[in-house]
């Protein structure tokens, strides 16, 4: 019935680029979990007690829990003592003070990925904070954001330098009891970023971290902390991407948000993790927790993400709408192709007065891919005056794959105004016809129509991501930005 | 008393009280045996996610007796003009009626007369979760009705369902209806019930269309304020068939009402449309899944309800297309006003496609009454009170727009105006 | 440049052209009309290359190639534009963006170098200048929120921008005030030259007081009927197309 196009397929089946493996001895733990595992983790980091022992409390709730199973994915049980917990770069013994001290084949790895750090450093004034397997290899203009107050570094060195800060934030926003993977991570994670902007100030530039899984057989587990103070902006940037490699490999990491008052937090994500071959061997397990909480009165947090990558991609950034006047925001295109799945959406808690969210969610299911949109739109009884819209649009592009919507919407207050809105449909053969006999190839018709589907959510990337997303979605730049 | 044994003893009761054929008999003690290890769903059930059933599992119910047919006369709705009236009063049908046209008998007489007719019906009940076995294990009575080939019967059957019942009783019923091919019919399901006491009903509907069959089914849900209902129906739909559903929930304690809608043939078309007012303490859950199995199959859902005092609304719709299912049109809609600060809706219109060549579109919509169109009524000079229950009125009547009979239509509305009794006649009813 | 020979084309089973000759040479306009239903649109989609439509005889050559076997992007680079009865909407796809990358498409298969998005811009605002068009539509998605005038100028902008070497006008005058029919025809006249042909499909004759046709042809029931100069256009108009069934009868 539905006869696939020959050129579409051959765009479809493209190769993934990032898929080198980087050359580096690595210091790892033995695989497995235990206390034994963690403590170790935490002495190789030299960490305080305090955190040793929120490690430990995480760890033993993790043990009475089981793997959730109410998601759309199917994957073959994980045998979480196979994974080793820790993995990194040797070299980092003696950790790098400044870019010239990073081992020079590691900067290689970053610039196949398209992220010259130093290169970057002088030309596109973005901040890089570069995760290599589990530790913060580097980070980038350090000096000038200590200009302005800023914190941009390793979770590592954040625990060291600012204890205070962790101590107060960590786990403020998704507890370690919150869920498996986050009780995982909470127990195991290795690194990850640290930011902290002061009270006033407007982050001069974007903030980025690029993370890589290189080891095999390693899991990856960081934890990332964004606190905004009052009236202070930041736009923070995540990509990521890891070699081909035949067996599974395990992400599971935290990312959590605090936005104080009047503050505003706007976090993009383009996850380019290898998915896995076309028969579907191999790939990340992408089991992500992102929450931001917008803590104080008219904050505004803003997740923007792309998802081209991961076989198996589960995660769910929301926001906790505790301040009045606070207004969260959810912009998604998600792509699975082959075997890939994904299950994605967000959660949007309306607590505070005059709450507003919004939902835009683009699925694009090709080849044998799974694609669900799960979200949950929630108004307490406290929200007066809530707000929320959400579009959810799936586009098909074979008859192997699938597209599922599934909003849980609650409502507990009748000021409320929440409006949901969907569809599902094929690419349209009059668009495309269209488009051809305006000459343009199959190729180019089709990436066009998609670009095209996706704009709603690609404006919302800065500029640089905008680029990469589009590549990444096979389509070219097309006036969605600027 | 222990709780396994009270619901054993109701069981004993009720298979030494029935004559059944052996293998139905076989196939309540299986099915009773799985409630017992079962139990109700709890929460933790996703498809019981909104709904819970404790207050249920820690009553004991018990089986109906015969009732003194005194106390219904009260109940009765209005006549709908020239219908087949039946009238179930606890469970039992207070008088048979036939008809030379079509098969109308009890489940009894069938199971008596005729059970060979029925049995892939019951036995092939879709088995979702351990309250169809509780319905299989206990239900012994309900209506059969079989609309030959290119009948077309066109005087509504209402099947009445009264529940006049002391306090803690239980009455589980199971219909069976089936349109031959070509045949047409309009089917409605009432049930209503006395107020202040608790008592727990179940009714099941196993409903099948055969090629160019067409169905029209109302079902209207007025149980007493204490009621516990649960009303599962499942719905197959063979090749060119067409479906027009319509479902009132009006009142009740807590209700469940599920759809299971299935096209097995090609071309077919169904139409649900859904109406659910909470008041008091209400809780109502509509559960309905559409199952687009074939290719060319259309559906259109639209669910409005209206939320007011403590009520609690749940909403659940799901479409699934299977692989091969092409050029499949799916629609649905669901809309919600919350009138009180302590009502509460969770709704979640859900989509599933394996197939491509679709166009489906859902969507939900929560808010309240819309400030201008209030406005405007004051400033034609109606009092505020008045003109808030002609919008939540005007709001619950929209579902009627699809309702093409004449006769129903004015049934339909007399029955929804009984709930916004300050409401002042309209033009068209003074008539 | 294109010739048409015995073309017999079906829709699901129903025979919709049954042998068509048709042969446009380069600098001539030809008229097509016809009443609905004659197979005037199938033609025109036909020779775009649109799928769905069984060519069942016949043969199309074009510039020499074999027309039928070309994909349709092919042959909107070798020169073919088909303004649409029913331009579609496009939503998130620019306007100009799209125009843009078609231009350049047809650039390349003629070996010449891109144009610059500068260069781009002048050109497409001096075409909407003499198309009366406002500015705004560069900053719209493709057809999107568009009236119907809005998008036949639309069209007529885009094939003014390719420069095609065989316009197909399909049903462009429908649908158009007179004002606007002005416009459209002036572009049209604009697009002649030694060149080139055009093809305009049309059901009415008014666009033909604008455009002046140096052939008519009448189809009818998948046939052409007549063939002769504008003066067959008038006659049409005044006379409508029932006398075609009576002489098809005969």
């Amino acid at each position: 019935m539905s006869q696939n196009n020959p050129s579409l397929d051959a765009l479809l089946a493209r190769d993934y680029e990032h898929g080198f493996v980087t050359d580096i001895e690595s210091d790892r733990l033995p695989n497995g979990l235990n206390e034994d595992i963690i403590r170790a983790i935490s002495a190789k980091k030299n960490e305080p007690e305090f955190l040793l022992q929120w490690r430990l409390k995480a760890f033993h709730h993790w043990l009475t829990m089981t793997e959730p199973h109410w998601s759309h994915i199917y994957y073959p049980p994980i045998d979480y003592q196979a994974v080793s917990y820790y993995s990194a770069p040797k070299s980092k013994a003696d950790a790098p003070k400044s870019l010239d001290e990073v081992d020079p084949e590691l900067l290689a790895t970053y610039a196949k990925l398209g992220i010259p750090l130093k290169e970057q450093e002088m030309l596109a004034g973005v901040a890089v904070d570069a995760v290599f397997d589990s530790v913060s290899v580097a980070t980038t203009f350090k000096s000038k954001l200590a200009e302005k107050g800023i914190i941009f570094c390793s979770f590592s060195e954040a625990v060291h330098e600012y204890p205070e800060l962790i101590e107060q934030y960590l786990g403020s926003v998704v507890p370690y009891t919150d869920n498996f993977y986050a009780s995982l991570n909470s127990a195991v994670f290795s690194d990850g970023s640290f930011v902290y902007i002061p009270k006033g100030v407007r982050c001069p530039m974007e903030l980025s971290t690029y993370f890589r899984i290189n080891a095999a057989s390693t899991g990856q587990f960081e934890r990332t902390l964004i606190i905004a103070d009052e009236g202070s902006y930041v736009s923070y940037l995540e990509g990521c991407t890891a070699p081909k490699r035949d067996e599974n490999q395990l992400h599971a990491a935290v990312v959590e948000l605090i936005a104080l008052e009047k503050a505003t937090i706007k976090y993009s994500t383009v996850q380019n993790w290898y998915p896995g071959d076309k028969d579907g061997k191999g790939g990340i397990y992408n089991f992500v927790t992102k929450r931001g909480d917008c803590r104080g009165s008219n904050s505004k947090i803003s997740w923007t993400q792309v998802e081209t990558g991961s076989a198996i991609t589960w995660k769910y950034p929301s926001v906790v709408l505790r301040g009045d006047n606070s207004i969260g925001e959810f912009y998604s295109v998600a792509l699975t192709n082959n075997r890939q799945q994904a299950d994605t959406g967000t959660k949007m808690i309306h607590l505070g007065k005059n709450t507003r969210s919004t939902i835009i969610s683009k699925g694009i299911s090709a080849g044998y891919g799974q694609n669900t949109y799960r979200g949950l739109v929630k108004i307490a009884k406290s929200a007066v005056n809530a707000r929320n819209y959400t579009q959810c649009d799936s586009l098909l592009m074979s008859d192997k794959c699938g597209a599922h919507t599934f909003p849980y919407i609650e409502v507990k207050n009748p000021t409320a105004k929440v409006e949901h809105e969907a569809s599902t449909s094929k690419i349209s053969e009059d668009q495309l016809f269209y488009l051809l006999q305006r000459g343009l190839t199959t190729e180019d018709a089709v990436s066009m129509i998609v670009n095209g589907f996706c704009k709603q959510v690609i404006r919302e990337l800065p500029m640089e991501f905008a680029v990469e997303a589009q590549k990444l979605l096979g389509i070219s730049l097309e006036g969605a930005v600027g | 008393m222990n709780t396994n044994l009270h619901w054993q003893t109701q069981f004993d009761n009720s298979i030494a009280q029935n004559a059944n054929p052996n293998w139905l008999t076989e196939l309540r003690h299986q099915a009773f045996k799985r409630w017992q290890t079962s139990g109700f769903p709890t929460l933790r059930n996703e498809r019981w996610k909104y709904t819970e059933l404790m207050p249920l599992a820690q009553t004991e119910f018990h089986l109906s007796k015969n009732t003194s047919s005194d106390h219904y006369q009260d109940l009765l709705p209005e006549t709908i003009e020239n219908s087949l009236r039946l009238i179930f009063v606890d469970g039992q049908l207070i008088s048979e009626l036939t008809s030379d046209e079509i098969y109308l008998a009890t489940l009894v007489n069938t199971l008596k007369q005729n059970p060979a007719k029925i049995e892939p019906y019951i036995t092939n009940k879709n088995s979702i979760d351990s309250i169809t076995d509780l319905n299989t294990a206990l239900a012994t009575d309900g209506m059969v009705i079989f609309i030959p080939a290119n009948c077309n019967f066109t005087r509504p059957i209402h099947l009445i369902y009264l529940y006049t019942q002391i306090q803690n009783n239980m009455v589980h019923m199971q219909n069976i209806v089936h349109l031959a091919e070509g045949a047409t019919a309009t089917i409605v399901e009432h049930h209503i019930g006395k107020d202040d006491n608790r008592y727990f009903s179940t009714s099941f509907n196993s409903i099948k269309l055969e090629k160019n069959a067409n169905l029209t089914y109302y079902r209207w849900q007025e149980q007493g304020s204490d009621a516990y209902h649960i009303n599962r129906t499942q719905l197959m739909q063979a090749t060119h068939s067409n479906t027009a559903f319509f479902s009132f929930d009006l009142k009740g304690h807590l209700v469940r009402n599920e759809i299971f809608q299935e096209f097995i043939g090609e071309n077919a078309e169904c139409k649900l449309t859904g109406l659910y007012l909470g008041r008091g303490k209400q809780h109502i859950d509509n559960y309905i899944t559409l199952n687009h199995a074939v290719p060319f199959c259309r559906s259109e859902q639209l669910f409005k309800g209206i939320l007011d005092d403590r009520s609690h609304g749940v909403f659940h719709g799901k479409v699934v297309v299977s692989k091969d299912a092409q050029k499949t049109d799916a629609q649905q809609h669901n809309a919600n006003l919350i009138l009180s600060d302590k009502a509460e809706i969770d709704t979640q219109p859900q989509l599933e496609i394996y197939a491509d060549d679709v166009k489906c579109t859902h969507g939900a919509a929560i808010g309240q009454l819309d400030e201008e169109a209030l406005f405007y009524l004051e400033s034609r000079g109606i009092n505020a009170d008045i003109a808030k229950q002609m919008l939540i009125y005007g709001f619950a009547a929209d579902t009627l727009q699809h309702v093409e009979q004449s006769t129903l239509h004015a049934f339909c509305q007399t029955r929804i105006r009984h709930y916004f009794p300050e409401m002042p006649l309209l033009q068209d009813e003074l008539k | 440049m294109l010739n048409v020979k015995n073309l017999h084309v079906k829709v699901e089973d129903k025979n919709i052209l049954n042998g068509i000759d048709l042969q446009v040479n380069a600098g001539e306009v030809h008229a097509i009309m016809g009443p609905n239903g004659s197979g005037k649109s199938t033609l025109s989609n036909v020779l775009a290359g649109r799928d769905g439509y069984e060519i069942t005889d016949g043969k199309v050559t074009y510039l020499a190639q074999d027309l039928l076997n070309m994909a349709p992007d092919e042959r909107a680079r070798a020169g073919i534009f088909l303004a649409f009865q029913y331009p579609v909407e496009i939503p998130g796809v620019n306007n100009m963006y799209m125009l843009k990358a078609a231009v350049n498409a047809r650039r390349k298969q003629q070996g010449l170098p891109e144009v610059d998005a500068m260069d781009f811009l002048a050109m497409v605002k001096n075409r909407m200048r003499e198309l009366k068009m406002d500015e705004k539509y560069l900053s719209r998605d493709v057809n999107s929120g568009f009236s119907g005038g809005e998008k036949k100028r639309n069209e007529i902008l885009q094939m003014l921008m390719l420069e095609p070497q065989l316009a197909i006008l399909d049903e462009t005058d429908s649908g158009l005030d007179i004002d606007a029919l002005k416009v459209v025809a002036e572009g049209i006249n604009a697009l002649r030259s030694p060149e080139r042909a055009i093809i305009m499909v049309t059901h009415y004759q008014r666009l033909l007081d604008y455009v002046k046709p140096d052939f008519v042809h009448v189809l009818s029931e998948g046939r052409i009927v007549r063939s002769g100069t504008a003066e067959l256009a008038l006659e049409l108009e005044k006379l409508g197309y029932s006398w075609i069934a009576e002489e098809a009868a005969e």
